[in-house]
């Protein structure tokens, strides 16, 4: 049971991941029906940008550099922004000037930039990972604090008991380090609690030691829901409630008619690219960054290919679709990855994107009405 | 009737790839006129419109209007200039609600008040837009999206408002209704391009009319004159 519910907890999480990359994959398809294949180098891009701005502007170590929640919002606005921008350019330079061209054409463009900016990417930065600082001391919930006199040598932890102490990191910062004292069902060794004890002593902020249950949550796949709860409902009042949702929901069935309302089309258009990548941006740095720990040039490959499949299950072209069909397949390839075998985890989303174009092209909560001629 | 026209189409031609549509059209309008351009299927009517409204580029020729040259201005700014199109098919947005599709006419507008207003008049002027305010238009009739697609051009007050082909596809009706509002728009001083190719009905609520034929304009003149018109009565009026 309680696997399983780590499994789910997990694959909720990566799910969330899809979410934030296939809510653009989506919006930009609702638009102009492009399936933009370089979305995925968006996601890596806002990876980097969050990278160079936390080990650049914050001087943070690569190893262990946890410079906190301001840093992280600096990171996170730089990547959104910055992604932002370079998809608005990417849409101008190498899609507007397509767009009557044919579907096929803007596909293959996609295909195009998103090689182009791997390829670049491996030019600029090196092919090589690079570790990712972790940027905010990692806090698993739920826990409740149990004093450090309490507990006696051969006592029996009825939960997993951990020790939270700071030391002086190299660059006088202080780092947050975490050592289990006993895990729950069993006994507290003494040896443990004395160097758990002398630790504490000598720890450079006030230590504590906290009881976890079985199943528990990372701050950092919190702040992954965070990130997609304030996006989805952003993106809601977006759609539904202003000026420029009312206008994207009519480019996106009637170019023609939308400019006979006096929208200017390309405005939404870019508008539209660039919030989608703003969200696969910041998603870069949280997950790419902040969960995977390790980025390069390739990163957004997968999560992109990922992403565009739930997006398709989903519905593609629909929002509340691509939120679905994103946490469907996360929950659904850990699943796969811990009761029938690892290996079978990507088969399983290709595998999904087969049944689905085959059996239900429109998706769960989609209205895709085939290529039309 | 001295005064200069408000929209002027000038030698209009255009181009569908190497297919000339328009072979020097020229038309104009003046201010609370209602102006019908007629003519067969594939004469060129839409064609027409589409060049003015900005949707479609002319090769050669001149659009004016309110004193300015407007031919290739991109369609979105022309209806901020004031000149409203209500195409061909209605092309409300069926996934939109109604008075969604509303409030989008009034795109251009920042005056909050005076949309809410003009929707409410609009809620008026067809009791079945206001009995289907928050359905999604597209489960309208093709009569009632036709009075959101009329309602929907109004919203933007141009200063011209364009329509092809409100009548197309109506149940006589309906047809009979979307020309009583023609004629309560003209009473309420609005200035009106209309394409038809219901000639007979045009022709009666219309000051003046211009025959449009395989892209060029054959006839014009005041409408009376042109419901008189023997060869006009022969080819559009059913004798
Ligand atoms: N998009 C198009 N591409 C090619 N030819 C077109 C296109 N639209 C209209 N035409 C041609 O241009 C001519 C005029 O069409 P149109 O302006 O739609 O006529 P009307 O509105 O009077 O029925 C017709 O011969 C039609 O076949
Ligand atoms: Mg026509």
């Amino acid at each position: 049971m309680t696997d399983f519910a780590n499994f789910l907890l997990n694959g909720i999480t990566l799910g969330a991941i899809y979410a934030l990359i296939a809510v653009g994959y989506t919006m930009v398809y609702g638009i102009i029906k492009l399936i933009n294949f370089a979305h995925g180098e968006f996601y890596m891009f806002g990876a980097f940008v969050g990278y160079f701005v936390l080990t650049g502007i914050f001087a943070v170590p690569p190893q262990g550099g946890e410079p906190g929640y301001l840093a992280l919002l600096a990171a996170l606005l730089a990547a959104g922004v910055a992604t932002g921008l370079l998809a608005v350019l990417v849409e101008r330079l190498c899609y507007r000037p397509l767009r009557n061209a044919g579907r096929i054409v803007a596909l293959l463009s996609a295909l195009g930039v998103s090689l182009f900016f791997q390829n670049m990417g491996q030019q600029a930065v090196g092919a090589d990972f690079r570790k990712f600082p972790p940027t905010i001391a990692e806090t698993r919930y739920p826990r409740s604090e149990v004093p450090l006199e309490s507990l006696k040598e051969g006592q029996v932890a009825e939960r997993d008991l951990r020790l939270t102490y700071y030391v002086k990191a190299e660059d006088g910062r202080d780092q947050q380090r975490v050592i289990t004292i006993a895990n729950g069902g069993e006994a507290i060794d003494g040896a443990q609690l004395a160097t758990a004890r002398d630790l504490a002593a000598s720890s450079t902020l006030p230590a504590a030691v906290h009881a976890y249950p079985r199943v528990t949550v990372s701050n950092r796949h919190l702040l992954i829901f965070l990130a997609l709860l304030l996006v989805s409902a952003a993106l809601y009042v977006l759609v539904m409630r202003t000026r420029f949702g009312r206008a994207m929901r009519a480019v996106s069935v009637d170019f023609e008619a939308a400019r006979l309302m006096g929208i200017n089309v390309d405005l939404i258009v870019s508008g539209t690219f660039f919030i989608g990548a703003f969200v696969a941006g910041i998603c870069g740095v949280l997950a790419g960054g902040m969960t995977f720990e390790r980025i390069d040039p390739l990163m957004g490959l997968m999560p992109g290919l990922k992403a565009f499949v739930a997006a398709v299950l989903g519905g593609i072209g629909s929002i509340p679709g691509a939120l679905l069909g994103a946490l469907l397949l996360g929950v659904s390839e850990k699943m796969v990855e811990a009761y029938v075998s690892s290996g079978l985890r990507d088969a399983l989303s290709f595998g999904i994107l087969i049944l689905v174009l085959l059996v239900k092209p429109s998706g769960l909560l989609g209205r895709f009405e085939g290529e039309k001629v | 009737m001295s005064a200069a026209p408000i929209l002027a189409a000038e030698q209009l031609d255009v181009f569908y790839g190497g297919i000339q549509a328009l072979r020097g059209v020229s038309l104009d309008v003046r201010e609370g006129e209602l102006v019908t351009l007629i003519g067969a299927n594939g004469a060129g009517k839409s064609t027409t419109l589409k060049t003015i409204a900005g949707i479609l580029a002319p090769k050669s020729g001149k659009v004016r209007f309110n004193g300015a040259e407007i031919q290739g201005r991109s369609s979105h700014l022309i209806l901020r200039d004031g000149l409203a199109l209500c195409p061909e098919g209605r092309r409300i947005f069926p996934n939109l609600t109604v008075d969604e599709n509303l409030d989008l006419g009034a795109y251009v507008r920042h005056d909050a008040q005076g949309v809410k207003d003009d929707v409410a008049r609009w809620h008026a002027t067809f009791p079945i837009l206001k009995e289907r305010a928050r359905q999604l238009a597209g489960t309208l009739s093709g009569g009632e999206q036709q009075m959101l697609a009329i309602a929907r051009a109004l919203m933007s007050r141009p200063k011209v408002l364009m329509l092809d082909e409100p009548s197309l596809g109506l149940a006589p009706k309906l047809v009979d209704q979307i020309f009583a509002v023609l004629k309560e728009l003209k009473g309420r001083g609005v200035t009106i391009l209309l394409v038809e190719q219901n000639a007979r009905q045009a022709l009666e609520v219309a000051d003046r009319g211009y025959v449009l034929e395989t892209g060029r304009i054959v006839k014009h003149g005041p409408a009376s004159d042109l419901s008189g018109d023997p060869a006009v009565r022969k080819a559009y009026l059913g004798g």
